[in-house]
């Protein structure tokens, strides 16, 4: 019954649509760029550089005469897995911290949250520049930063959920029926914070994907030759005045997703705040 | 001590430091709840009613609430237990019905899904027989369709339909003790009615010793075998029901039955002023300033309970030991 409702309250707004087709399509392409992609995305072909869109190369080549929509495909893959990955570790390490804090309390807390005051209380770039500096960087460099810096934020959160959620009296009742600790955060704590975890990676992940790109143009994230959205804009920012198009395109794909991520994690908090009424 | 006394509780206290003093919500508490037999406690809010409940049930942790005395049950002092003997005990030896049914219950599980948790957590049965016993159990309440109501969320039920879960719910796992705080209190007369006559017949059928909480005076008359009335954590009078309500020997429960509405009287007799506050309660009486039978012997009076008729136990300066010579020479 709540799924039902669910799907008909979310597929009624028209932006949650758009935005939902655009993830499709982007994630459709990134998920089938080994399969569908013209060309290999690093094969460097001097002869053809800076070609038009033409039936070769779809929307032309790059500096190096690389197929650009291969390298688009692929670029995208990357980027979106990565954030996806990093995500994924935030959501894990700041439910396992946060419901652990949140629940014990205690000097548990007290140790957790400390430790989220340390890293909160740098600027999150700076202590993300700064950590990827020691490490150098690279694809599991990145993970380990951006996932350093941002578990503290959904620890924080999720926290203050479990803080309210225990003093419910149906937790009480559980207790007083015999339910253990593990089984009444899993059964009865969980559920209750998964709905704003969810908006809340939604919405998060077009900044991860912001972050991500953003690291790998100023040269510290994803390195040359792998296609990275933002690696393409900084290979394409010494030939904007030749071919736009280098960065038109990555730019391009960056905003939609970015724009689609925080559309759909806005409707998922309107459909939520509704279905709560 | 009687064998058939399903749950015995000794001098139990509870306390709990505010600020730079120490709130006392439970003074040197002790009685029995006897198999089959309902224990009734009275007292107005805040007196601690509630937190005697949760003592009793091992649930007050954490915030600093510091416990002394025993809850035994079984033989063994449930403060005693490790934390994981003692979970086994909750639900099935000693279980809970909640003052507000509608609050009881998680917004997000099924009727069916509260049920199976409560018989999974102290019996390996499989979802299938845990719906069958709930719906043996839902019948014996008086749920039409219990079928139909394993299905619903808890908003999708009635206030009453929900105690009687809850009802079910705990006596699912024959309790020996069975603590309702306050069970119809958010619930319509009709309701409760219902709710209490099944209560009533369900311990002789599970042999379920029950602790009534309420503070409804009509209530405990008709329900109990025994009563216990509660002021400032104190108990300060407890006997057999008939004893009680004839012959109320404390003062504070000859005040709480003059303040009851009644069919002669046109106007409500309250008690006078408001409880002290139960921070730095000092050993005096708590009741002294509203008691209208204040004598000088209240002073040196340091609440030891007192006897004043075979069963009957009043904590007042007037039936304390030594003091029966001096009222009998008056008399």
């Amino acid at each position: 019954m709540f799924k039902k409702d669910f799907f008909h309250q979310l597929l009624r707004r028209r932006l949650t649509i758009i935005s939902l087709v655009i993830l499709s399509v982007i994630l459709f392409l990134g998920i089938s760029a080994p399969y569908l992609a013209p060309h290999d995305p690093s094969q460097v072909a001097l002869q053809y550089r800076f070609q038009p869109p033409s039936h070769q190369f779809p929307l032309g080549t790059d500096n190096l005469g690389r197929c650009n929509l291969s390298r688009l495909m692929f670029a995208t893959r990357v980027s979106l897995s990565t954030a996806l990955i990093v995500i994924c570790l935030t959501m894990i390490i700041g439910i396992a911290v946060g419901t652990c804090s949140g629940y014990r309390g205690g000097w548990v807390d007290n140790l957790f949250m400390r430790l989220c005051d340390i890293v909160m209380a740098f600027p999150s770039l700076v202590l993300t520049l700064v950590i990827i500096g020691m490490l150098g960087p690279g694809f599991l460099n990145i993970i380990i930063a951006l996932v350093s810096v941002q578990w503290v934020w959904y620890a924080r959160i999720i926290r203050g959920m479990v803080l309210s959620l225990k003093e419910r009296n149906f937790i009480l009742a559980a207790r007083a029926s015999g339910t253990s600790d593990l089984a009444i955060i899993a059964r009865h704590i969980m559920p209750g914070i998964i709905p704003q975890l969810a908006v809340l990676a939604t919405l998060d992940l077009g900044g991860v994907i912001m972050h991500i790109s953003g690291l790998s143009f100023l040269g510290l994230g994803i390195q040359p030759p792998t296609p990275e959205l933002g690696a393409m804009l900084n290979d394409g920012k010494q030939f904007i005045r030749n071919d736009q198009t280098l960065m038109i395109y990555p730019g391009l794909v960056i905003l939609l997703a970015v724009v689609s991520f925080n559309l759909l994690g806005d409707s998922l908090r309107d459909v939520f705040e509704e279905l709560r009424r | 001590m009687n064998d058939d006394a399903a749950m015995n509780v000794q001098n139990l206290s509870v306390s709990l430091p505010v600020g730079p003093g120490l709130l006392r919500a439970v003074n040197g508490v002790s009685f029995q709840i006897r198999r089959q037999k309902i224990l009734g406690l009275v007292g107005e809010s805040g007196c601690g009613k509630s937190v005697t409940c949760l003592a009793l049930m091992g649930l007050l942790k954490g915030r600093g609430w510091q416990i002394e005395g025993a809850v035994d049950i079984g033989g063994a002092c449930i403060y005693a237990l490790a934390q994981e003997d003692l979970r086994q005990l909750r639900g099935k030896e000693m279980a809970m019905i909640m003052q507000n049914p509608m609050s009881a219950f998680n917004p997000l599980l099924t009727i069916g899904q509260h049920f199976i948790e409560t018989l999974q957590n102290h019996c390996r049965m499989t979802a299938g027989e845990a719906v069958e016993l709930a719906i043996a159990n839902l019948a014996r309440v008086g749920v039409p369709q219990p079928a139909r109501l394993l299905q619903r969320y808890p908003f999708q039920c009635s206030g009453g339909m929900l105690q009687r879960a809850m009802i079910a719910i705990a006596l699912s796992m024959r309790p020996a003790v069975l603590i309702a705080d306050e069970p119809t209190t958010s619930l319509d007369v009709t309701i409760q009615y219902q709710i209490l006559s099944h209560l009533a017949s369900l311990r002789e059928h599970y042999q379920t010793g029950i602790l009534l909480v309420s503070h409804d005076l009509g209530v405990i008359a008709q329900m109990a075998d025994e009563v216990a009335v509660m002021y400032c954590g104190y108990i300060v009078e407890q006997a057999p029901v008939d004893e009680l309500f004839d012959h109320p020997a404390h003062p504070y429960t000859r005040a709480l039955m003059a303040s009851r509405p009644q069919m002669q009287r046109k106007r409500l007799r309250p008690i006078d002023g408001q409880p002290p506050p139960l921070w730095n309660l000092k050993d005096r009486c708590p009741f002294e300033d509203r008691c209208h039978e204040v004598a000088d012997s209240c002073g040196d009076y340091r609440m030891e309970p007192g006897i004043c008729a075979p069963g009957h136990q009043v904590r007042c300066a007037k039936y304390a030991t030594g003091q029966e010579v001096i009222l009998s020479e008056l008399a």
